[in-house]
């Protein structure tokens, strides 16, 4: 076999040497790509609940109102004894926190709890509660349906499975999530009130408390805490829904489904937060 | 009843109708040419996989066709949007093979849903609806019931019950005899002619046994393949 010469060699070696960052750029693009197809499809899925219960309100059947009220029920209430243990623990650190660094300074520990618990972990726990809770639960519930064939089932009975299944589920977790953060906040706070009049050094009462928090919070922080909250709940929902309706045709595709719409839902709460409090607090 | 296909009355026609799956390749069987009128049954038969559940679904627009035309209670179904085509299947009582009941409800819940969901009816008039059919079909004592309680044959009723409650024009039930003994289902059976002849429903069936299904009248239809292809 004829020995290839030194600039057959050299072409050789630049062309495998240029193709990487060729493929790179391909990879890249399909990964890029198939993101943003998919953040399309969520937001899509989720604002077309949204104008079915907000602009369409009218038209939206008595049983999809009653599926919403159970669907807030299940999502919302039942999960207040858990909401409430963690906000206990929250509040609680973040005022041992506070008596251990901060020298027990009321304002600081009101200040505090606003930056830490209010504006922070309050939205993001609730939100994670409802991950675990009812974001799993539903993949799991879209998922069977799917592969039973129950959505198939409703779509050729003339029900719409978007009205009936995905609407209720979207906004009823959207509410919720709103819900369990005010009572996560109410929890936290009235926690490190208490605690804060154990540990705090001084007679500090709670009406001087609550006042101190108050001056710590502005009109920033109202629009954060909605957009913590009612947004993710939405995109929580809207993740769920659309990976149990996907899972695909066998009951071993629903765990699959779960696993990927937790860790998505995850990510997307996560990077929300950062770029409302960037955008919020920053700017 | 099978072919020509002049009356102006039917509920169902099927003009030259065939259908495809993805998967394969060219029509599933030969274009069908039937029409239903009220108190009609038409049982199509074939080999399991040969093609009954999609020559079914495509009365209600629900499987792509290869050719032909369907015409259900008087719309073209080629040519309805989503919502018109939504809007025509709850005329329709659609029972699938699986009987599609809902995992997340209870027995009664199920049964009376597309009436819940339609708004149709003060709950009187369901909960009165829902004994009429339960008497009808023979269905038990449902309240407090989930639907892991009920066999196979009993999800199959309420599921034929399900479809059955608004008194749609026509019933398209898709082998609602599978699973069950030959006198189970010879029973099932004559309760559905019992259906037809009391209220004029048009019946449009698959079935492995054409022949339980026929007793009490109907027209039976093979589905036709061609080896060939």
């Amino acid at each position: 076999m004829k020995k290839p010469t030194a600039g057959v060699i050299h072409r050789r070696t630049m062309s495998a040497v240029l193709h990487i960052p060729r493929l790179l750029v391909a990879g890249v693009g399909a990964r890029t790509r198939w993101l943003a197809s998919y953040v399309l499809q969520i937001a899509t899925l989720v604002g077309h609940a949204v104008l079915r219960l907000t602009v369409g309100w009218g038209g939206v059947r008595p049983l999809t109102r009653a599926v919403l009220t159970r669907q807030v029920l299940f999502t919302a209430v039942e999960a207040i004894p858990f909401a409430a243990m963690l906000a206990v623990l929250v509040g609680g650190s973040v005022i041992v926190q506070a008596q251990m660094h901060l020298s027990g300074s009321p304002d600081m520990v009101g200040k505090l709890l606003v930056l830490v618990v209010v504006r922070e972990l309050g939205p993001l726990v609730s939100a994670m509660i409802l991950i675990g809770r009812s974001g799993t639960a539903m993949v799991v519930e879209m998922g069977n349906m799917q592969v039973g064939g129950e959505i198939d089932a409703l779509d050729h009975a003339g029900i719409d499975p978007f009205e009936y299944l995905v609407v209720p589920r979207v906004f009823g977790m959207g509410v919720s999530v709103v819900l369990v953060a005010l009572f996560f906040l109410v929890v936290a706070v009235g926690t490190g009130l208490l605690a804060g009049s154990l540990l705090v050094s001084g007679d500090t009462e709670a009406g001087e408390f609550l006042n101190l928090l108050m001056r710590q919070m502005s009109w920033r922080d109202l629009v954060a805490f909605f957009a913590k909250t009612f947004v993710p709940g939405l995109m929580i929902a809207g993740i769920a829904c659309y990976e149990g309706m996907s899972a695909g045709p066998h009951v071993t595709d629903v765990p699959r489904a779960v696993t990927r719409g937790t860790v998505r839902a995850m990510s997307a709460l996560f990077l929300w937060n950062v770029a409302v409090s960037a955008m919020l607090y920053l700017a | 009843m099978t072919s020509p296909l002049s009356g102006c009355d039917a509920v169902l026609r099927y003009n030259g109708v065939s259908v495809a799956l993805p998967r394969l390749q060219g029509p599933l069987f030969a274009p069908l040419h039937f029409e239903l009128r009220p108190g009609d049954l038409v049982v199509l038969s074939a080999a399991s996989g040969k093609g009954k559940s999609p020559a079914l679904r495509a009365a209600i627009g629900a499987q792509p066709r290869t050719s032909g035309e369907v015409v259900c209670l008087g719309e073209t179904v080629s040519n309805l949007s989503p919502q018109a085509l939504l809007a025509l299947r709850r005329r329709v009582g659609f029972v699938p093979l699986t009987g599609g009941l809902l995992s997340n409800l209870n027995l009664h819940d199920n049964l009376t849903l597309l009436w819940r969901y339609h708004d149709a009816a003060t709950r009187a008039q369901i909960e009165e609806r829902a004994r009429e059919v339960c008497e009808q079909l023979g269905i038990g004592d449902l309240r407090g019931r989930g639907l892991a309680t009920a066999n196979h044959h009993e999800r199959h009723l309420i599921a034929i019950g399900r479809a059955w409650l608004p008194h749609p024009a026509l019933l398209i039930l898709d082998e609602p005899d599978f699973g069950l003994d030959d006198d189970a289902a010879a029973t099932l059976w004559s309760r559905l002619a019992a259906l037809r002849s009391r209220h004029g429903a048009a019946m449009l069936a698959a079935s492995s046994r054409p022949s339980l299904a026929l007793r009490s009248g109907g027209t039976h239809l093979p589905l036709q393949h061609d080896e060939a292809a």
